[in-house]
């Protein structure tokens, strides 16, 4: 029994530093992405808490706690207090396998990684991601709520479409890599150097995995279950409190997740100029984890633009995209992908199918788009 | 298993490949020819049978160029009972497209051809698997596209109630069976049809108690498609609701893969086959015995008492399951006439006279899709002659009298029951024999309504011409008396499949 | 399996961080029950009717895709992983084979998708 607990020692301490930064992380999300709005919005945004308002965050979380925790009369008890639960557990227990560092450059009692050396790295968050749907349905089915009911509803059905560009985008990783392991892909990123990169070969592959997580997160563009305008909050209109802060953590953890998966799968990871496989200076290790945490909140920041920037899909639009649009130019790529490397061509060619596959597929919806413009425009003659 | 067995595998399942890739076109190009709102031209549906013949027609041409060889260790294999098993299948297929032809709706008409394909497919998949996991896949494919068929052609409420009746019954028989397989291959390690009969001769039940459960609930699985009797209680419904042809195809072909599954998992049924005293195999043929007896008798009483001519054909239908039962039990016995070939000729005649009595219901009825109740038979003898002597004629045959198919095929099963040598098959011919003179009485009564009663009043207008279904009448016509006539070489690939 | 270990001591952490969340709030928070807060918000009506209502049958035929669609994943990642690797993959003599078994695989399912288009399944009205 001692023995047990003195193996997975570097596992506890690497799972209570990663919780408690991804806690903070998430605290502090939330303060900069309301300082990102009030900036684009030309607002001020939080600034009474503290210096800058920098405080804010823990304001925010002590009134989450100190808040009345209203469990309505009419809600399924079990599933209402469960839902939450799933939500935050699935989100933080798909980060067990995302390399937030470099691997194998730290010191001996902690880790880069919760869970390291897992074959099914990539497998096993697509699972884990894809209970988290379960949290919404549930929360939405037992609040007893319209708006809830409607949110759940509209979410389950667009996390579900969104799942399978998402699973496909990362076949291609998988085919050139040989391999779901996250290390394993980032590694050999670095040990290419920067032309490794899997963007620069899969850029269509990046771009579909990018739109689909944002919209298994259900962030904006993609948060009809949430809308605020029509169903006020979706499925989490009858919670209140830290069950409300549940959800949110969910929320921004996967955000978080999403960032790392996007910096090691597509981005090269911690691999930069400044730091290659090769570098053995002392601090090497600093000098990586400080790339790996640009690059991730490069990501963050650039959700978080889209967020104010883009307006948010009309439900037909969401469903067409992840149909028409995603999965069609994913299985594109795993098939490009596929005779590339069978007949050992120059992946550079993969680089090529995917900018003529988006090119057809940008000019193919301009044309349908154009057509239903032009239907729309004269109702007459469709009429007659 | 080798890299060159999976290689061969393709070349044994060649006719599959044909249907398969027939039913792919079908569902590719069958939505584009529809117009805007989903409505199509009329006709389209004389495109779409043509073609399901034509893919029929090549894969029997290649069937035709196939020989039967021993068993190897691919998934697939090209034995004796595949080649009579596809052979009889592809006969009856054609025929079965002929019957659905005009009941289609052009609308649906590609799809319910593709299904039509697919499921022939399966059929021959099934006979063809040399692996339980082929085995099930074949048996799905037989399933899948019937719930299609089902719900396809007619949106009426019965045939609504038929098409939820069979499709949950068929999806928990068809977990029952997956069960059933599963512990089977947990009992002995292998997935491989031959390993797994060797070694269940050998096996006695106190080794394996695993195979105290599966055994009863792969005979369940499969005793729902061969209509045996704790299971058989869905099929007068479900065959009253849906149109004539969905009728011949639910009488005919899930008997065809229910006996075919059985018959490879013989070691599980077959008393003769085994070498251990206490193994499996006589524990289930004593059940299945009693099935069979139970099948035959409630079969053939419960027809009695039917005035819906489609429930009498699914109680006739249930009893002839219990004849065919009674030719697996007798199983490959040393002396006299193998219970397998009578098994397998039988399968081949009653699918002649079921489908075509099916078939001719469809081609003489004057309104609605086919004739459905007796009192619209009375008269037929002397309003339409010739549809009353064709329909006579199958009734002669599933009454088992001469000269038609159904008297030998009854013939070669009492004399295989008699002679197999196995203890307890005597009395099965002479149940077999007691039932069929019972079935006598309700067959020859509607023949006495068609000739001896005067016709309705409301049955003076002309039959509604079907040349498709005529055509098929015509076919099952040919074999249920050519089987009488010449049944040798049918009888020398029904032996080819026992050896 | 062993490499199993960490996620399990991880779940573990986790189900307590949840569960202390949960009691925390309870516990802390004040409880003043009114018969407003007991009703289902809508906005400040009266709720009407049940909201567990049937839906459209729209949601089920992507539900049944997807099914269709994430099993053929579910296929594919095992292939994705052992297809194209230098040793311990598919050998190198069934690599062709294999390449055809894929395309007709990812075939079938095109056609699958070309149906479910043509009929219309993706629109949303």
């Amino acid at each position: 029994m001692l023995d047990l607990l003195k193996s997975q020692l570097p596992t506890l301490i690497t799972i209570a530093i990663a919780l408690g930064a991804i806690l903070t992380t998430c605290a502090y999300l939330i303060y900069i992405e309301r300082k990102i709005s009030a900036f684009m919005q030309d607002r001020v945004g939080p600034n009474r808490v503290g210096p800058l308002g920098l405080l804010q965050p823990l304001a925010d979380g002590a009134k989450f706690l100190l808040k009345e925790d209203v469990i309505p009369g009419h809600v399924d008890k079990v599933l209402y207090l469960l839902a939450p639960c799933v939500a935050v557990f699935t989100a933080m227990l798909a980060f067990a396998v995302v390399p937030f560092g470099p691997v194998g450059d730290e010191p001996s009692w902690m880790r880069f990684i919760i869970a390291p050396d897992l074959d099914m790295g990539m497998v096993f968050i697509f699972a884990i991601g894809s209970l988290s749907v379960y949290g919404v349905v549930l929360g939405g089915w037992a609040s007893n709520n319209k708006y809830s009911a409607l949110g759940s509803l509209r979410a389950s059905a667009q996390v579900v479409s969104y799942e399978i560009p998402l699973g496909m985008s990362i076949l291609g990783v998988a085919l050139v890599s040989g391999t779901l392991n996250l290390e394993q892909i980032l590694a050999q990123q670095a040990k290419g150097g920067f032309l490794a990169w899997n963007v620069w070969t899969q850029p269509l592959a990046c771009l579909i995995f990018f739109t689909a997580s944002l919209a298994e997160a259900n962030r904006l563009p993609f948060d009809l279950s949430e809308c605020e305008q029509e169903l006020v909050g979706g499925f989490h209109t009858e919670y209140s409190a830290m069950k409300f802060a549940l959800f949110f953590l969910g929320e921004y953890t996967h955000m978080i997740t999403i960032a790392f998966l996007m910096s090691v799968l597509f981005f090269g990871g911690w691999h930069s100029p400044l730091a290659t496989a090769e570098s053995a200076y002392p601090g090497a290790w600093a000098v990586k984890l400080g790339v790996l945490f640009a690059k991730v909140l490069l990501v963050i920041l650039f959700i978080m633009v889209i967020r104010w920037t883009i307006p948010r899909f009309r439900f037909d639009q969401l469903m067409g995209l992840a149909w028409k649009v995603l999965i069609p130019l994913a299985l594109g790529n795993v098939i490009a992908l596929m005779v590339i490397r069978q007949f050992g061509l120059s992946l550079w060619w993969s680089t090529v199918a995917s900018a003529v596959m988006f090119c057809i597929a940008g000019a193919i919806s301009t044309n349908a788009s154009r057509a239903a413009l032009e239907r729309a425009r004269s109702p007459l003659a469709t009429a007659g | 298993m080798s890299h060159e067995s999976i290689r061969t595998a393709v070349q044994l399942i060649l006719p599959e490949c044909i249907l398969i890739g027939t039913v792919c076109v079908m569902f590719l190009t069958g939505p584009f020819l529809l117009g805007r709102n989903g409505q199509a031209s009329p006709g389209l549906r004389h495109r779409w049978g043509a073609l399901a013949l034509l893919a029929i027609g090549a894969a029997a041409w290649q069937w035709w160029h196939t020989t039967p060889v021993a068993a190897i260790d691919g998934p697939f294999l090209s034995d004796g009972l595949s080649f009579t098993i596809r052979g009889i299948v592809l006969a009856l297929g054609a025929v079965l497209v002929l019957a659905a032809w005009n009941q289609l709706d052009d609308r649906t008409s590609a799809e319910c051809n593709a299904c039509l394909l697919a499921l022939l497919a399966g059929v021959n998949l099934t006979a063809a698997a040399n692996d339980i996991i082929t085995l099930f896949l074949g048996l799905e494919l037989v399933s899948i596209p019937t719930y299609l068929l089902l719900y396809l052609p007619t949106r009426s409420r019965p045939a609504q109630e038929a098409t939820i009746k069979y499709f949950l019954l068929s999806l928990f028989s068809s977990a029952m069976l997956v069960y059933g397989l599963a512990l089977l291959y947990g009992a002995t390690g292998t997935t491989m049809l031959p390993e797994i009969v060797e070694l269940l001769k050998a096996t006695s039940l106190t080794e394996s108690p695993l195979l105290l459960i599966a055994a009863p609930l792969i005979a369940a699985g499969l005793g729902f498609r061969i209509t045996a009797v704790p299971f058989h209680f869905y099929a007068p419904d479900v065959f009253q609701g849906v149109p004539a042809f969905m009728a011949a195809l639910l009488s005919f072909i899930p008997k065809v893969v229910g006996f075919t599954a059985l018959w490879r998992l013989t070691a599980l049924t077959s008393r003769a086959a085994a070498e251990s005293a206490d193994a499996v195999s006589t524990y289930m043929a004593s059940v299945l015995a009693v099935l069979a007896v139970l099948t035959m008798f409630i079969g053939n009483l419960m027809a009695l008492r039917q005035s819906n001519l489609h429930r009498l054909l699914a109680y006739s239908s249930v009893a002839h399951g219990g004849y065919m039962l009674v030719g697996l039990l007798a199983g490959g016995g040393s002396s006299g006439v193998p219970g397998g070939a009578a098994l397998l000729f039988y399968l081949a005649a009653y699918g002649f006279m079921t489908i075509g009595a099916f078939c001719i219901l469809l081609a003489a009825r004057r309104s609605g899709d086919s004739i459905r109740t007796i009192d619209e038979l009375a008269g037929l003898g002397s309003s339409q002659p010739l549809a009353a002597l064709v329909l006579s004629v199958f009734l002669f045959s599933l009454a088992g009298l001469p000269p038609t198919a159904g008297f030998l095929g009854k013939f070669n099963l009492f004399l295989a029951a008699w002679s197999s040598g196995v203890s307890g098959t005597r009395w099965l011919a002479v149940i077999l024999a007691m039932n069929a003179a019972i079935s006598a009485w309700y067959y020859l009564r509607l023949i006495g309504v068609m000739y001896l009663q005067s016709p309705q009043p409301s049955t003076a207008d002309a039959p509604t011409r079907n040349l498709p279904a005529w055509i098929a009448t015509a076919v099952c016509v040919a074999g249920t008396l050519g089987l009488f006539l010449v049944p040798q070489a049918v009888w020398d690939a029904a032996l080819l499949a026992t050896q | 399996m062993s490499s199993f270990a960490p996620i399990l001591v991880y779940i573990l952490v986790l189900l307590g961080f949840v569960a202390t969340n949960l009691i925390l709030t309870h516990v802390i928070g004040p409880r003043r029950k009114t018969a407003v807060k007991d009703m289902p918000y809508e906005s400040g009506m009266d709720p009407v009717g049940d909201a567990r209502q049937p839906f459209d049958v729209k949601f089920y035929l992507v539900a049944i895709l997807f099914l269709v669609f994430d099993v053929e994943l579910l296929f594919l990642y095992p292939w994705a992983t052992a297809a194209y690797v230098d040793s311990g993959g598919v050998p190198a003599e069934l690599k062709n084979l294999m390449f055809a078994v894929m395309l007709v695989f990812m075939g079938t399912l095109a056609i699958a998708y070309i149906y479910a288009w043509k009929h219309g399944v993706f629109k949303w009205r």
